[in-house]
């Protein structure tokens, strides 16, 4: 029997889903401004391999930082949790006086890269 | 909500195409000729149009666009009668108002041509069976224009509102968050309106001078600083040969151009504004006071 067709998403359900931080994440703030975060990575099985032959100490993982401007921090400020995709987009929007529709293609740029990254996950909303 | 009393308080402009939307609408997607309006990522309204030839018989052309629209949207027109409350401003329109179909919505629409400049426009609203007064479809068909009134053409999107001279004609644009660029041309004029946000973020760090040639390097000289309706900016002149050290020959000076370029600060909106007319002619000074950012 043929699984059921699944419903592609709408715009609308992308907006209501909630972006959440993942857990294992530091914050820095550098004098300079901006967010510095690092997140722990799993090497690759292949480095591991290496790590086997020529190390005695095998480490599975190791810290990625990013740097985030002044805008990705007011966008990672609002990940809280709670708040959906559209409701981070009328924050940001208002904090920094946009166009809704232009900090909806910025806002949702920026998630899916921090997505992409494995710095946060999305839960349905 | 389309057939509730709503305040059409937010004006979209563009490429001639002018009319009113309730707040709650926005631009989802555009292209030179067509519009397509959403609230929360539903389809509210689209509107498309085209010019139509002097030497093309009118129900011909009508015909045509109507063929082609069916096609390029999927749907199915069916022509509907006039609604009697309809009135619209502009005598030069013809409204042919319609219902339309495709395999999973419909909805109403008019198709619109105008006497006076041979555009065909076809405007379809989503989820509506007929209109009704004082409507969001009726408001935006009713405040609809498709040619400026006083040769000047607007712009007005994404909290942006510019005008442009009517002679000019949009030939490229690009609509990058932080950064808009719309450029036109005219007789081998180019103005360019550039748009930066937030300005709060971007002159946090750098005055609007160094931000002004981080972003056009070829600034050179010194700028003259004013006062317009929008704030303060900075204006550069100068002339700018094909080659290092041109303007020493002179034939070679008459290829030349003129380079006008200002930048200023919004405060009320946050935003940068720059324009950059680049004539073979010396300074547009006109140009520029009608431009975006107000008369001095």
């Amino acid at each position: 029997m043929a699984a059921p067709k699944k419903k592609p998403w709408t715009k609308q359900d992308a907006l209501s889903c909630i972006p959440e931080r993942n857990p294992g994440i530091d914050e820095f703030f550098p004098k300079a401004g901006g967010l510095i975060l690092s997140f722990p990575v799993t090497y690759k099985p292949f480095f591991i391999g290496l790590q086997r032959i020529f190390r005695s100490h095998v480490q599975k993982t190791f810290k990625r930082k990013i740097q985030l401007d002044g805008l990705g921090r007011d966008v990672w400020s609002l990940l809280d949790g709670k708040r959906d995709v559209r409701s981070v987009i009328k924050a940001f929007a208002g904090l920094h006086g946009l166009d809704e529709k232009e900090a909806e293609v910025s806002v949702t740029l920026f998630l899916r890269s921090l997505g992409q990254k494995g710095l946060i996950r999305i839960k349905a909303g | 909500m389309l057939t509730d009393d709503i305040p059409l308080n937010k004006a979209v402009a563009w490429n001639g195409t002018a009319f009113k939307i309730p707040d709650a609408w926005e631009i989802d997607s555009l292209d030179p000729t067509h519009v397509m309006i959403s609230e929360n990522g539903s389809p509210r309204a689209e509107i498309k149009w085209t010019e139509s030839s002097p030497s093309i018989p009118f129900e011909r052309q009508f015909r045509k666009f109507t063929a082609r629209s069916q096609k390029l949207l999927k749907i199915i027109i069916q022509e509907e009668p006039v609604p009697p409350f309809f009135l619209h401003s502009n005598p030069g329109f013809d409204f042919f108002f319609f219902s339309w179909k495709d395999t999973s919505s419909s909805g109403t629409g008019a198709l619109i041509y105008c006497r006076h400049c041979r555009r065909l426009s076809l405007i379809r609203f989503f989820f509506l069976d007929r209109f009704l007064p004082n409507s969001s479809a009726h408001g935006l068909l009713a405040s609809f224009t498709d040619h400026p009134a006083t040769g000047r053409v607007s712009w007005q999107l994404f909290g942006m509102a510019f005008s442009t001279p009517e002679n000019f004609s949009l030939s490229e644009y690009t609509l990058k968050p932080g950064c808009f660029s719309f450029q036109f041309l005219a007789q081998n004029i180019h103005l360019t309106v550039l748009s930066w946000g937030p300005a709060s973020f971007l002159l946090a760090e750098k005055t609007l001078a160094e931000f002004a040639q981080e972003r056009l390097p070829e600034l050179t000289g010194s700028a003259l600083a004013g006062i317009c309706d929008r704030g303060n900016y900075l204006e550069w002149s100068f002339r700018q040969g094909l080659f290092k050290n041109a303007g020493r020959l002179p034939f070679l000076s008459l290829c030349s151009r003129f380079i006008l370029f200002r930048i200023g600060h919004d405060k009320q909106n946050n935003r940068i504004y720059g324009v950059k007319i680049d004539s073979p002619r010396d300074f547009e000074i006109d140009l520029m006071k009608g431009s975006i950012l107000g008369r001095p």
